[in-house]
């Protein structure tokens, strides 16, 4: 780079420094501005190479694998390994939808009402209620996985659908009611107010009032809950038995396991189980990248 | 309604959700790992800190902590700063903007079980995507056994990687929308260079992002279970083990609930004293919107 013309005199003379820019865009720009372009492009190629990689892979057949390696362009289109993948993820894909639906609309009420409450409300103790649910929402599930676990069985709830759901919803709220607070800090107290004079009970304006503005804060929330309940791994493992109430990430180990080194049929298996999650994501896109930057160290 | 009642009828659900199925077992989990339970069937009988004391010249739980100890160094630089270089090239070229982004934030959808497939078989030897890349272009001689046991751990940390890039990317290019555009081109008047504008302006402006982007990175690299279960299942020969996947295993393989626990706890009291300052920073905060 050749910027060490530039450094030497510090910006005093502001003639000289139009006159510098004006030399610098002839001709430092176009090569920087070349070089930055080429190295974004070669860097999102490789960001890239495994989505393109799996999906190729996912519609070859195996002697075409075998024959002429795994970045040649499929000789053939297996269409139908795909569709094989999605049969034998069906029921996989059934409990997670069954697990992850309640799981956000649950996680939803409940963070709604707190955040509400938290944001709204002066009560004693608020600020730390408000602490204890940042905090919480650092912990790790590894000190709740034991007798969470033993708990479940304990109440008979151990392989089945309902424990998942509430689980799930337990492990969301530190985050959502942080959200939600967050959001309802934004809306004018005035609304409140105006409730109030009218006579309406603190229920009536959380309900009437604030939960319809609430809308930009819950679609950025359904979102990333979606995503993220339909992503776990770890309950799923630990909650089931059967191959009925596994969600569909515990489905893809054991479809890897079975197919082992038929390479196309675990791509497609990849691709079946990602495609919610991908397809929320893609349409959904803004709305999840302002959920995370609504305040979250999640991912 | 009674007034004083009312916040507290509106956290209910969320305190007695969180407080059965959530800091309840918190607090079991301590006083599990001061037992030597063995599975669900029958508690355990109390030996005090003996679970600890075992931990401690246990070489695989040893082996684990030096493993996490990688992967918090490698996930606090790697994904970072491979980020804010993305965040700023898209900021600065605008080049398919919207489509470029599609690309670097669309691992964030995908699950660590999808990364921990995909990836366990881009780095299988041969037929692998990442040895056939290789062999195509002409580098044979960079390939090694990614998956053995002395690379195990980098491969992991690498796929992982690709993930957490994308969520820090998400960050930075946030933060640096939130700069005020004027600022740069102020300083860029006055003859500023690049360097200066980057050091001097964006670097200060950015630091709430990067306290969110190395946050986020330090949690999962102290956790990072779910990954290595997938890819390597800890292997070979527990050579890629963190600590997180050793206490799932020590419970949920060995059934050894007390000696897990322990690891539990160390597990939650290092992620404790990592996002202390994180948590007082948004107290704080919120104190300061209260007011």
């Amino acid at each position: 780079m050749t910027h060490v013309t530039t450094e030497m005199t510090n910006g005093s003379d502001a003639a000289q420094a139009i006159d510098r820019g004006s030399l610098r865009e002839r001709f430092e720009e176009p090569v920087v501005r070349g070089s930055q372009i080429l190295l974004l492009l070669l860097l999102a190629l490789v960001f890239f190479l495994p989505v393109m990689g799996t999906l190729l892979t996912s519609v070859r057949t195996i002697p075409d694998i075998t024959q002429n390696g795994a970045w040649a362009l499929p000789s053939t289109y297996e269409w139908g390994n795909l569709g094989r993948a999605f049969i034998e993820m069906l029921p996989y894909l059934r409990a997670s939808v069954i697990i992850t639906l309640p799981s956000v609309a649950g996680t939803l009420m409940v963070a709604m009402m707190a955040g509400y409450a938290l944001s709204r409300m002066q009560f004693r103790g608020r600020i730390w209620m408000f602490l204890v649910i940042v905090s919480l929402s650092f912990v790790p599930i590894h000190t709740q996985l034991i007798p969470v676990f033993r708990l479940m069985s304990d109440l008979g709830l151990h392989d089945t659908f309902i424990s998942q759901i509430i689980v799930h919803i337990m492990r969301q709220i530190p985050f959502a009611v942080l959200i939600m607070t967050n959001f309802f800090n934004t809306v004018p107290g005035e609304l409140r107010e105006a409730g109030r004079i009218d006579g309406a009970s603190e229920w009536t304006i959380f309900r009437r009032i604030y939960v319809p503005v609430a809308r930009p804060a819950l679609s950025a929330l359904i979102v990333l809950e979606f995503t993220w309940i339909w992503n776990d791994l770890l309950w799923g493992l630990v909650l089931t038995q059967g191959a009925g109430k596994k969600p569909v990430t515990v489905g893809i180990l054991s479809f890897e396991g079975e197919y082992e080194i038929a390479w196309n049929m675990v791509a497609s298996g990849a691709v079946v189980a990602a495609i919610p999650t991908l397809a929320v994501f893609l349409a959904f896109q803004k709305h999840f990248i302002r959920g995370m930057t609504m305040g979250s160290v999640k991912g | 309604m009674n007034a004083r009642l009312t916040p507290w009828l509106f956290l209910m659900p969320a305190i007695l959700i969180y407080g059965i199925f959530g800091a309840y077992p918190i607090f079991q989990t301590f006083a599990i790992s001061l037992t030597d339970q063995v599975g669900v069937a029958a508690p355990g009988k109390f030996v005090g800190l003996q679970n600890y004391a075992d931990l401690i010249g246990d070489a695989y739980f040893l082996n684990s902590l030096k493993n996490t100890g990688i992967w918090v160094i490698m996930f606090l630089i790697v994904p970072n700063s491979l980020a804010i270089t993305i965040a700023l090239l898209v900021k600065q070229t605008f080049w398919g903007s919207s489509l470029i982004k599609t690309v670097f934030f669309l691992p964030l959808a995908l699950s660590f079980a999808i990364v921990g497939v995909v990836w366990g078989w881009i780095y299988e030897p041969d037929v692998g995507l990442l040895d056939q890349l290789l062999i195509s272009l002409g580098l044979e001689g960079l390939i090694v056994e990614w998956l053995g046991p002395d690379a195990a751990t980098y491969s992991v940390i690498a796929a992982a990687a690709w993930r957490q890039t994308a969520f820090a990317t998400v960050v930075f290019l946030a933060g640096l929308s939130a700069i005020p555009q004027e600022l740069i081109e102020a300083a860029k008047v006055d003859g500023g260079t690049r360097r200066q504008i980057f050091f001097r302006i964006m670097l200060p402006l950015l630091k709430p992002a990067s306290t969110i982007a190395v946050s986020s990175a330090l949690i999962h690299a102290l956790l990072a279970t779910e990954i290595v279960l997938t890819m390597t299942e800890g292997g070979p020969f527990g050579s890629s083990e963190v600590v997180g996947y050793r206490m799932y295993m020590e419970t949920f393989w060995n059934y050894k609930f007390g000696y897990g626990a322990a690891i539990g706890v160390i597990v939650t009291l290092m992620t404790a004293i990592m996002v202390v300052p994180y948590v007082l920073r948004m107290a704080k905060a919120q104190e300061r919107d209260w007011s």
